[in-house]
């Protein structure tokens, strides 16, 4: 993707059209707008917790403290309450942030860096080297992310890291299948075939004239599966296979909580909420990204 | 050629409006637009693309686009249309009226048989069980000369080739007896071979059935071979009307004149008949005209056709003052239409025309 | 057609039989190696010796694989270190109820998902669409788990009308084992609804433009039958597809709402474990998992090509 100026026969760089592509579709349906904007607002407010909220940590999140076991909320300098070691809830809170976002997140950019040039690799030369490629996809598709978490859960021991790549695997194959899709759709177009004709090498046309065109329904898919990986880290927490305690996440809490939903219901609510409102900010976000981006809105 | 001037007109239009709100302004499709329809008769409304023609054969069944914004009145022998309730207009649509469409392969519904499609409608409006209605769609498909009418009862549209389609259509419109078929561009999307035999099924079937049909069409030649009278729209506006012979022989609108002037002429001598397109587009009105919509591409303007868009008025001027539908009218402020193949001073190239203004030929 | 489908029944074959491949690789990767982790007791040396002979440990992969695969066939998928229990009695014993969780699921998200994404779809822009939308995203955002959590919270703890948990077989009677399947069903089911019902909406708000609608109105069809027949009638095949893409999220699904409710399914058995490392019981388990999401995905495929009318008369070679 080559940054620079707009010239009389270089078209604007993609970034630049698509801002006014946003833009543009902001202006005309102002509800949904207003919609995106709060997701991307709550987005943004999550990441900067994640970075910046253990700084405001009252507490150690891993500080036990028996004498206040299963403390309410409101009680005296703990807001959110203590859970069954007493540690601080609201530390947790902003700790736990990290733990998830970052599951989240960077699983997302891992499938993308590994299916984008996957799927252009298959797409692009085609024939046996396709089928070989959607085959090993294929049975990627056969494992769901939980499979492989446990799978390698089994193998080694369960920690962020492989639940990151048990995530970040599960998406390859679909991220694949759409950057397939659009080089087969861009690779047959006159002017590639003209970049071909000029002895322009495979690698050259890949990076400058198919790369551009695949990045936009990739980049669509790729913020719509940011949520879903967000849960999914989240579920994987949940089962134990994922962050081990004690590291504060939210899913982990929520595992915790449900011995003592009886007596300390709260414990069950918050982290639950914050895994909620999250994946709701990102969804919104990303629903909003797509309807901008997408040629034919069927809003 | 046509018998009902006793009893009323099957079809009535009263200053039919159409406009749409669009994002920058409202779009004015159709303007003051009146007409009459009468059984057993073929109307054709005759116009380019954007002139309005299909949006008042859709406002006719209340099947406009959504967004559309229609007034006016409609009648349907006794009864208005516009007044009537949806459950009301339901029981009309593909019964009393039905309408025909360009382009059968996305009128038809693809996942569903074409015997299906047909036989829908007779259970519809005449309660007709399965087998009742399978027997009478094979009736139909022989009336539409559909081939091997058994095996295509349970074919896919796109199975079949264009003009089987259009068949199909028709055999949907024509099922439950309508006493008017609206067919909007029904061979446009035709080959011209099978172009024929579809307007010859039209006309046969209209003649059979005692159908009355209102034929929406940008193609003259299809005028000719149907139709008994015609208007003429242009930018949603009616600019003539006049049976189809004298139509053709002695039009009396300037954009009329443009029209047949653009069609080609088989066995004409190539050499001493060109083709004179008009240049320009149809213009999309925003507003009520202040000027003649068609002064911008008139090579007949003059000052006075830039102060009102001009009324119907009789043509001739100055027969009777009874108007009957038959009457050739014309939406100009010109009593004849000077003939190009013999040019007189106002038109001969360097001399000014008297009280003539420039903008003929120009593009808009 | 038929070739079309013979076609896909293949490929899925093929993908089978990679999967075991996966499966089997996965196991020799385990620490300590296979045979501690298949034998019964992993310190005796004796124990692991037999182990070694009995699975043929010493013998070349491929030759290993084959073995396997019979084994597998033959419904001899070895013994439960930790419970002594038959790895193949665990999992008949076990799939009928992940069945039936699993299919109520998906008639729950059928049924709410469909007739919202078309009440959305009907009118769009307007009142039903937003609300129906964004309560479709919010199910979409939920954690299942949390939304289990908060269901027994409310509806055992509190107001005591269902069940907490745990299952009561169709011996017991049909009534309490609805009642217990109740909560767990509208837990998984509800993120399946949100994606249908988008698709849906997607799918039909294109279909009511299409001309075709245009022409079932201009024949005098009552609206529900231009609704419910003609529109939704098309924008099926897209609905299908897209439930078939969702299944890889339901099976994570089954396995939290089994751990959350406390229902003896495969997706409780395969957590187990994982966590007590019985190796035989977990390869039978995620081998019974990815052979049956592999079957489902070839059930979805060949529906879409039974239901897709162009590919139903015409042999199209190559139709994804």
């Amino acid at each position: 993707m080559t940054a620079g100026v707009a010239g009389p026969d270089r078209p604007a760089p993609v970034s630049a059209r698509a801002a006014a592509r946003i833009v543009r579709a902001a202006r005309a349906r102002p509800r949904f707008a207003a919609l995106a904007v709060v997701g991307a607002v709550g987005s943004l407010i999550v990441v900067l917790v994640a970075i910046f909220g253990p700084l405001a940590a009252p507490y150690n999140p891993n500080a036990v403290n028996f004498n206040l076991v299963l403390a309410p909320p409101g009680t005296a300098h703990h807001l959110l309450g203590t859970d069954q070691l007493g540690r601080d809830v609201l530390s947790r809170m902003l700790y736990g942030a990290r733990t998830t976002l970052a599951a989240g997140i960077v699983s997302t950019l891992l499938g993308t860096a590994v299916g984008l040039p996957y799927g252009m690799i298959a797409g692009y030369f085609r024939g046996p080297v396709d089928m070989l490629l959607m085959r090993i996809a294929d049975v990627m598709l056969a494992f769901p992310f939980l499979l492989l978490a446990v799978g390698l859960a089994a193998i080694s021991q369960p920690t962020l890291w492989t639940a990151v790549l048990a995530l970040g695997v599960a998406q390859v194959p679909a991220i694949a299948r759409i950057a397939r899709g659009a080089t087969l759709e861009i690779r047959d177009l006159e002017y590639v075939q003209a970049a071909l004709v000029n002895g322009e090498s495979d690698l050259t046309i890949l990076r400058r004239q198919i790369l551009p065109n695949v990045l936009r329904p990739v980049t669509v898919q790729t913020t719509v599966a940011i949520p879903t990986s967000i849960v999914g880290a989240s579920i994987l927490a949940f089962l134990g296979l994922g962050v081990q305690p004690p590291t504060a996440d939210w899913g982990g809490m929520l595992a915790q909580a449900q011995q003592y939903l009886y007596q300390s219901p709260w414990l069950g609510v918050f982290p639950g909420v914050a895994i909620f409102l999250t994946a709701f900010c990102f969804n919104l976000l990303g629903d909003g990204i797509t309807d901008a981006l997408n040629p034919r809105r069927q809003r | 050629m046509n018998t009902a001037m006793n009893t009323g007109p099957l079809l009535r239009i009263e200053d039919l409006r159409v406009s749409f709100r669009t994002a920058r302004g409202p779009v004015l499709a159709v303007n003051r637009v009146s007409f009459s329809l009468h059984d057993n008769e073929v109307l054709a409304i005759v116009g380019e693309s954007g002139s309005g023609k299909t949006l008042t054969g859709l406002s006719v069944l209340g099947i406009e686009p959504p967004g559309a914004w229609v007034t006016g009145q409609i009648w349907f022998r006794d009864e208005e249309l516009r007044g009537a309730s949806q459950r009301r207009l339901r029981d009309i649509r593909g019964a009393s009226i039905a309408m025909i469409f360009q382009e059968p392969m996305t009128a038809l519904n693809p996942s569903m048989t074409v015997g299906r499609q047909v036989a829908e409608v007779l259970r519809r409006h005449q309660g007709l069980s399965v087998q009742d209605a399978r027997s009478r769609v094979l009736e139909l498909f022989d009336l539409v000369r559909l081939p091997s009418p058994d095996r295509h009862l349970h074919s896919y549209p796109h199975q079949l080739s264009g003009g089987m389609r259009q068949r199909v259509m028709i055999a949907m419109a024509v099922a439950c007896g309508p006493a008017l078929l609206i067919a909007d561009e029904p061979t446009t999307a035709l080959d011209p071979t099978i172009e024929a035999q579809i307007l010859n099924l039209l006309n046969d079937l209209r003649t059979t059935l005692g159908m009355s049909v209102l034929l929406i069409t940008h193609n003259l030649g299809v005028v000719s071979r149907m139709a008994d009278r015609v208007i003429v729209m242009y930018a949603g506006h009616v600019l003539e009307q006049a049976p189809t012979a004298e139509l053709l022989a002695a039009p009396a609108h300037p954009y009329t004149t443009g029209l047949l002037g653009a069609v080609p002429q088989p066995g004409s001598n190539a050499d001493t008949r060109r083709l004179t397109p008009i240049a320009g587009q149809v213009p999309l009105l925003r507003a009520e005209p202040t000027h003649c919509v068609f002064s911008p591409r008139c090579a007949y303007a003059e000052p006075r056709c830039l102060t009102a868009q001009p009324a119907l008025r009789q043509v001739p001027p100055g027969q009777v003052d009874i108007i009957t539908d038959n009457a050739h009218q014309a939406a100009c402020v010109l009593d004849r239409i000077p003939d190009p193949a013999y040019p007189t001073p106002a038109t001969a190239p360097g001399a000014p025309a008297p009280g003539a203004q420039a903008p003929g030929a120009q593009a808009s | 057609m038929s070739w079309l489908i013979a076609r896909q029944v293949v490929i899925a074959v093929v993908t089978l039989l990679l999967a075991t491949v996966v499966v089997f690789g996965a196991v020799h990767a385990l620490p300590g190696g296979p045979a501690t982790a298949l034998s019964a007791d992993s310190t005796s040396p004796a124990a692991l010796a037999a182990t070694m002979q009995r699975y043929g440990f010493n013998q070349p992969l491929p030759v290993q694989y084959v073995r396997w695969i019979g084994q597998v066939l033959s419904g001899q998928l070895g013994t439960s270190p930790i419970t002594d229990i038959p790895v193949a009695t665990q999992l008949e014993q076990r799939l009928p109820i992940t069945l039936e969780l699993g299919v109520l699921s998906l008639l729950f998200a059928v049924a709410l998902g469909v007739p919202a994404g078309v009440a959305a779809a009907v009118r769009p822009g307007r009142v039903t669409d937003w609300v129906a939308s964004t309560v479709a995203l919010g199910g979409l955002s939920l954690p299942h788990f949390w939304f289990g959590i908060l269901g027994i919270l409310i509806f055992a703890v509190h107001l005591h009308v269902l069940p907490s948990g745990g299952f009561v077989p169709l011996s017991g009677g049909i009534g309490e084992n609805l009642l217990h399947m109740v909560m767990p069903m509208i837990v998984l089911g509800t993120g399946l609804a949100a994606v249908i019902m988008r698709q849906t909406r997607a799918a039909m708000i294109e279909a009511l433009g299409a001309d075709y609608v245009r022409t079932a109105r201009a024949k005098g069809m009552r609206e529900w039958q231009v609704i419910w027949i003609h529109a939704l009638g098309n924008s099926l095949i897209t609905v299908i597809t897209v439930i078939g893409l969702q299944l890889g999220g339901l099976i994570a699904g089954v396995v939290t709402v089994e751990e959350v409710f406390n229902i003896p399914g495969i997706g409780q058995l395969t957590l187990d474990s994982v966590y007590q490392r019985d190796y035989p019981t977990l390869q039978g388990a995620v081998l019974l998992i990815a052979a049956g999401y592999i079957i489902v995905n070839l059930l979805t495929d060949v529906c879409y090509t039974l239901i897709n009318p162009r590919l139903r008369v015409t042999v199209t070679g190559g139709a994804t």
